[in-house]
């Protein structure tokens, strides 16, 4: 049976809005997180770009600390050779190179930050030279030279980035004036600071590649680049300055940003990469654990869907259990399982299961002594107080094996009001009987007498309607005579009291019992003659052996044309004896064999061939021979069936270990 | 031989009386109802009671009973007349002291001849 779904399943829309909820949350988070992950980027971008400039300012201050430094003990070194050449007024070149030469040249070995030296007057004549051309030019239109002749003592001047005249090579100029203790001032002494200078510095300060230092004049030009060739464009560059102190130089440290940031760049990509690598594991994990919970939840649902459902069928199936007329009472042998229903309970007048169980096995013998399948018990019960008297009830056990435990199911059926029907029924009939008998029985006597006694009075009209009186109400008692035997052979009433009886001669009185009959429709009845030697004697009823053979014989003559014989005979084969009654009329149709025995079935034969009757006889004939432990069969020959010779002989076969003398 | 014939049924006692009057040696005496049949049990002595079964109370197994009770009536043969036709009623009867059943519709040409049969 298909069960209707009673819990529509409007409720899982509730699952679609909280799917959308569920999306809508994933992607705020991963909102949020990219958004973090940004600015935690761009923070760190700025936090790295403050260090590097930071970096490069220490760097800048390093730079000029050291330059300083540097140019200050180059300065106390020059002074001391200033203080040893200015003891004398400058006059004379030749005397020059005799009296400070050697000073001189040894001043250039041992002062490090210069690589040359060149001495002038107060003329900008240049007196001596470590570079012998420059002897005797005039270089009082250098700005260093016009510089360095109004300092003081102690003091010196860094002068612009120029092209040497002699090397070509390009220096930055420092100047010195040449001034006595005396505080007389004699010339100038120059020199330069060349690359190789600044090359040094910067390797002795270990700077790495990608850092461009610069020396920067005022006006820009460029006194020193530690990169050779073009510089990198401005924009992509980071720089930190600061001013020399002793002169108009710039110190300029710049860093290309892609490789202040290269660090960063890198540290960023691996970050990123590993935080979105997490975000999206646990953001999987999430949607699987969600994809997960939602299944759980439905599964759930479901769950709780079939749950209620079979609840509903429960209820369903215990309102039938409760209320079906028959009682139900269903219990084990442990004692765990007791059931039963309304009807069982008011039959075993019990309030409750236990109570009922306890009743009813209380009324049939122990579950292990009970056969296997199903065992009926008529139980006779005083009621409950409702009902009226004790009441008859039909229990039906069935044994169960149940997971390996026996399961009584006992089906309790009032069988009172059945039992009183039958009675009824019984009486019924009895007195229909009765009533049906008596005024037959004053009306066939009647007829009788009148056909006895008065004959000769009568005209033969009046004889003729008398034959036809008599006849039709002998068949009117014939017909309330199969009804009681029918009614017997339902109620199992119906007594077979067992004799000895020789078949030979039972045959030969139902021939002589219905010769009138036959006389009557002219149709002889003649016994076959009987087996050689064989003379068989049954224990039978032979009153009801003779009512089998009287409704055979006169189904026979009905159906035997005018002049024809029935045959009556008896033959034996081995433990079986058969009586046969043999007629040559116009056949039983094959398709009507199957009905044959029915009561009060559809007329076998067309109107025209059918006889009259009550359409109980075989009915009864058969029910009479299975009493008996017989059988009775037809073989038949029909016109219908397009036979010409035809004709129907019924067998009544008896078996004889079964109806032997002294078989009760 | 004396009979007493008892039935409620008019037309049974005089078919019975029709069938047997023309037969000298037996001498009917009729009884239209259980009460009359036991009154004539206190006034006379039959050979033979042919008893109905189904009357009005008091009913053929009543009158039987009264009969078999009555020291008087002991050489009677009771036949009881019945419709019924199971085994287990002709087995009441004999057990209530009948001798022998008769069941209806019966021929009354034969019953002249049925009658002496018992005698």
């Amino acid at each position: 049976m298909a069960r209707p779904d009673l819990f529509p399943q409007a409720e899982y829309v509730s699952d679609t809005r909280s799917r959308l909820a569920f999306r809508l949350l994933m992607i705020a988070v991963t909102l949020v997180f990219l958004t973090g992950l940004v600015l935690l980027s761009y923070a760190d971008y700025r936090r790295t770009a403050a260090r590097a400039q930071q970096q490069l300012g220490h760097f800048t201050e390093l730079f000029e600390q050291s330059l300083t430094a540097s140019l200050a003990v180059a300065n106390l070194k020059m002074w001391a050779v200033i203080d040893d050449i200015s003891l004398l007024p400058l006059r004379y070149a030749d005397n020059i190179d005799a009296y400070y030469g050697r000073r001189l040249r040894r001043a250039v070995d041992e002062i490090e930050q210069i690589d040359s030296l060149l001495l002038m007057n107060n003329d900008g004549t240049v007196l001596w030279s470590t570079t012998e051309q420059l002897v005797g030019v005039d270089l009082s239109d250098r700005s260093y030279f016009q510089k360095a002749a109004i300092l003081g003592r102690d003091a010196f001047t860094v002068g612009m980035p120029l092209t040497s005249r002699a090397t070509g090579r390009r220096l930055t100029p420092i100047a010195w004036p040449v001034i006595s203790q005396g505080g007389e001032t004699r010339g100038v002494i120059a020199s330069s600071l060349g690359e190789a200078y600044f090359a040094e510095l910067l390797s002795l300060r270990g700077i790495g590649d990608g850092t461009i230092v610069e020396i920067v004049t005022s006006d820009g030009e460029t006194a020193f680049s530690s990169v050779q060739g073009d510089l990198p464009d401005q924009e992509g560059l980071m720089t930190a300055s600061r001013p020399l102190p002793v002169s108009d130089l710039r110190i300029d440290v710049s860093q290309t940003r892609a490789a202040v940031m290269r660090s960063y760049w890198e540290r960023t990509a691996a970050f990123g990469t590993i935080a979105l690598i997490l975000y999206f594991t646990v953001l999987m994990s999430a949607i699987r654990a969600r994809a997960k919970s939602v299944l759980l939840a439905e599964g759930l649902k479901r769950s709780e869907h079939d749950r209620m459902q079979i609840k509903a069928a429960q209820r369903e199936f215990d309102a039938i259990f409760e209320n079906v007329g028959d009682g139900i009472v269903v219990f084990d042998d442990s004692g765990t399982l007791h059931r039963s229903n309304l009807a069982a309970r008011r039959f075993l007048d019990a309030s409750e299961d236990q109570t009922a169980v306890r009743r009813l096995r209380d009324r049939i013998p122990p579950l292990s002594d009970i056969p296997n399948d199903t065992a009926s018990f008529r139980l006779h019960l005083p009621g409950s107080k409702g009902d009226a008297g004790p009441q008859a009830i039909q229990c039906r056990v069935t044994k169960l094996n149940l997971y390996g435990a026996v399961i009584a199911y006992c089906v309790l059926e009032d069988t009172s009001a059945q039992e009183r029907l039958a009675e009824t029924r019984l009486s019924f009939v009895t007195s229909v009987n009765h009533e049906l008998r008596t005024p037959l029985t004053s009306l066939s006597g009647a007829l009788d007498l009148l056909k006895g006694r008065f004959s000769d009075a009568l005209p033969p009209e009046a004889l003729k309607l008398i034959s036809m009186a008599s006849r039709n109400t002998e068949r009117l008692l014939v017909l309330v005579n199969d009804i009681l035997t029918l009614q017997a052979i339902d109620q199992q009433q119906l007594s077979i009291a067992r004799e000895p009886v020789n078949l030979g001669q039972a045959l030969a009185e139902a021939a002589a019992t219905n010769a009138g009959y036959g006389v009557s429709r002219n149709v002889g009845i003649a016994v076959d003659p009987l087996p050689q030697g064989d003379d068989p004697v049954l224990m039978l009823d032979p009153v009801r052996l003779q009512q089998i053979l009287a409704n055979l014989i006169s189904n026979a003559v009905k159906y035997s044309p005018s002049g024809g014989t029935v045959r009556l005979g008896l033959e034996t084969a081995g433990d079986s004896v058969s009586l046969y009654v043999a007629d040559t009329g116009p056949g039983i149709p094959f398709a009507a064999r199957e009905r044959l025995f029915d009561r009060f079935t559809t007329p076998i034969h067309p109107r025209e061939v059918q006889a009259s009757g009550t359409g109980l006889g075989l009915a009864i004939t058969r029910e009479l021979v299975q009493r008996h432990g017989g059988e009775i069969t037809v073989t038949s020959r029909a016109q219908a069936d397009g036979v010409r010779d035809s004709g129907t002989t019924f067998h009544v076969r008896f078996n004889r270990t079964d109806t032997q003398e002294g078989h009760a | 031989m004396k009979v007493l014939f008892v039935d409620d049924e008019t037309d049974i006692r005089e078919l019975i009386e029709l069938a047997i009057m023309t037969e000298p040696d037996i001498e009917p005496t009729f009884a239209g109802s259980g009460l009359e049949a036991l009154a004539l049990l206190e006034s006379q002595v039959f050979d033979i009671m042919l008893l109905d079964v189904m009357m009005p109370p008091p009913d053929g197994l009543d009158v039987l009973r009264a009969a078999r009770a009555n020291a008087d009536q002991s050489g009677a043969t009771i036949v009881m007349c019945t419709a019924r036709t199971s085994a287990e009623s002709e087995e009441e009867f004999r057990a209530l002291g009948a001798d022998h059943v008769l069941h209806k519709p019966f021929k009354p040409l034969k019953l002249a001849d049925y009658l002496r049969g018992l005698g």
